[in-house]
């Protein structure tokens, strides 16, 4: 949301959408990285989920009233910018280009993750952390750095997506809740932890809600949650998950 | 020239003091073991010595430098390198990743995404070798889950390896090992000490590895250093032989 907001007023002043696509990420992932340092990584020590949850949530509320206080509370709009507008023709069906250029995106970053994940030596690191952060310590590496830096680069990420939906949606006040329902439901989906299972949560989630909501619209609003049911009754882990 | 150097190492758990004033020099190029009973702080000094916690008390000198009091990341890059008593590894990742976390972790540099990949090129290089040496090469790409304990052990002792360090320190190796693992475990470690750079410290429960393996024993007992001398003088020491190896025999 803080992403969508920022990339509204750099597209504002700028006039360039993509600028606001570069800028918005790395204004929100610095953000991330001081309320990390401020308030998460205090709570590390205490091994206590419900002590994140809290705070992140406390956050999220102070974030939507600073962004009704600077930027007013009726939605803002963004401009598609020139060359993505107007339509392709896929498969003989018209297709607005814009969303043409989204599903591109989305699979250049699926791509780009996976490749800095299996890759690249912090990507190794980051996978180690999950599994034993004490051994990666005892190793010889700054587990601490490697936390900064996943929450950075993952709010980075959210500022992207926020940029990158502000024009489809425009930038209004609740756009990250209702973006937030949908991942968590994902990522239960896929299976925690499991990269490729978020990615065929993601495909699968979007297609039922399409589908879903052209041949029965009355359960349109359950549909999500009836899928997640089925997968959690079949498979307790999600689909690519272990079970606990 | 000692290598390793502490003074008057002491470590405290509340009213417990499961390190008292322990003293201790270690040579370069020594394969040093450590006995003693179950709790005598065998592991304690270890974790005290490589930064896993704080000691209370008294100073330790790697290399002249005092490494007192440093945390585990920094210690590792002055060359001591460990394995723990318990199997601590990446269970998901491969035999050939889990040495790669190691062996990265000294490797200057480059934290950017594109750079990281040529240092992990590297790290790999140098985990291959060490995989070579522990005869581990024909499982680098098994996820490390699927190995053998014994060869999980191994792959341990690969991961301190691969870090090129100056001191390794070896916490029961052997610990959970079958009669034939033991030995070809020592066999191992034997050839790796046969260039004699390497300056070892080892934690061990079996005498027969101890005495094929160390050419100095400290025993601890209590949290006190009892005896300290070659094996030949420690088997011989009436200490020792009261407070531990007579009761290891009984037993």
């Amino acid at each position: 949301m803080l992403g969508a907001y920022i990339g509204y007023t750099v597209a504002i002043y700028t006039g360039s959408f993509f600028l606001a696509l570069i800028i918005a990420p790395i204004l929100v992932a610095c953000f991330g990285i001081v309320f990390e340092k401020l308030l998460l990584s205090p709570l590390y020590k205490r091994q206590d989920g419900g002590a994140y949850l809290m705070v992140t949530f406390g956050l999220a509320v102070i974030l939507a009233e600073a962004i009704k206080l600077t930027w007013g509370a009726d939605p803002k709009g963004v401009q598609i910018p020139e060359m993505l507008r107007g339509i392709v023709i896929v498969f003989d069906f018209p297709f607005p280009k814009y969303r043409v250029f989204l599903i591109i995106i989305g699979v250049l970053m699926a791509l780009s993750a996976w490749l800095f994940l299996e890759k690249t030596r912090i990507g190794l690191l980051i996978r180690a952390v999950s599994q034993n952060p004490q051994m990666v310590n005892a190793l010889g590496t700054n587990v601490v750095f490697i936390r900064n830096l996943v929450f950075a680069i993952g709010c980075g990420l959210a500022g992207m997506g926020g940029v990158l939906a502000a024009p489809m949606v425009t930038a209004f006040l609740g756009m990250g809740s209702s973006v937030i329902i949908d991942a968590f439901v994902i990522v239960i989906i896929g299976g925690m932890g499991s990269f490729l299972g978020s990615i065929i949560g993601s495909l699968l989630v979007a297609f039922v809600l399409v589908f879903g909501a052209y041949y029965v619209p009355d359960l349109a609003l359950a549909i999500i949650y009836l899928l997640m049911l089925i997968i959690l009754i079949v498979r307790p882990g999600g689909l690519l998950g272990k079970e606990e | 020239m000692h290598i390793l150097e502490c003074q008057k190492l002491t470590k405290h758990f509340g009213a417990l003091e499961a390190l008292s004033d322990v003293d201790m020099k270690v040579r370069k190029g020594e394969v040093r073991a450590v006995i003693g009973p179950n709790g005598a702080g065998k592991s304690t000094l270890f974790n005290a010595i490589n930064g896993v916690f704080p000691a209370t008390r008294g100073k330790c000198f790697f290399n002249g430098k005092d490494i007192t009091g440093m945390m585990m990341q920094d210690i590792v890059k002055f060359g001591i390198s460990r394995t723990f008593q318990l199997t601590n590894l990446f269970p998901e990742l491969s035999v050939i990743e889990n040495i790669s976390i190691a062996s990265q972790a000294k490797l200057k540099g480059a934290w950017l995404p594109l750079g990281g990949s040529s240092v992990l090129a590297e790290a790999k290089h140098k985990a291959e070798l060490a995989l070579e040496k522990l005869k581990l090469t024909d499982l680098a790409y098994l996820p490390s889950n699927t190995l053998s304990h014994g060869d999980q052990r191994l792959l341990e002792i690969a991961m301190a390896i691969s870090q090129d360090p100056l001191l390794l320190m070896l916490d029961e190796p052997t610990q959970g090992l079958s009669v034939e693992e033991t030995q070809s475990t020592v066999d191992i470690l034997k050839d790796l000490l046969s260039s004699g750079d390497l300056t070892v410290i080892l934690v061990e429960h079996d005498m027969e590895v101890v005495f094929n393996l160390a050419e100095r024993i400290s025993v601890l007992h209590q949290g006190r250093i009892i005896a300290d001398g070659d094996p030949e003088e420690v088997k011989a020491s009436k200490v020792v032989q009261d407070a531990y190896l007579g009761g290891f025999e009984d037993a």
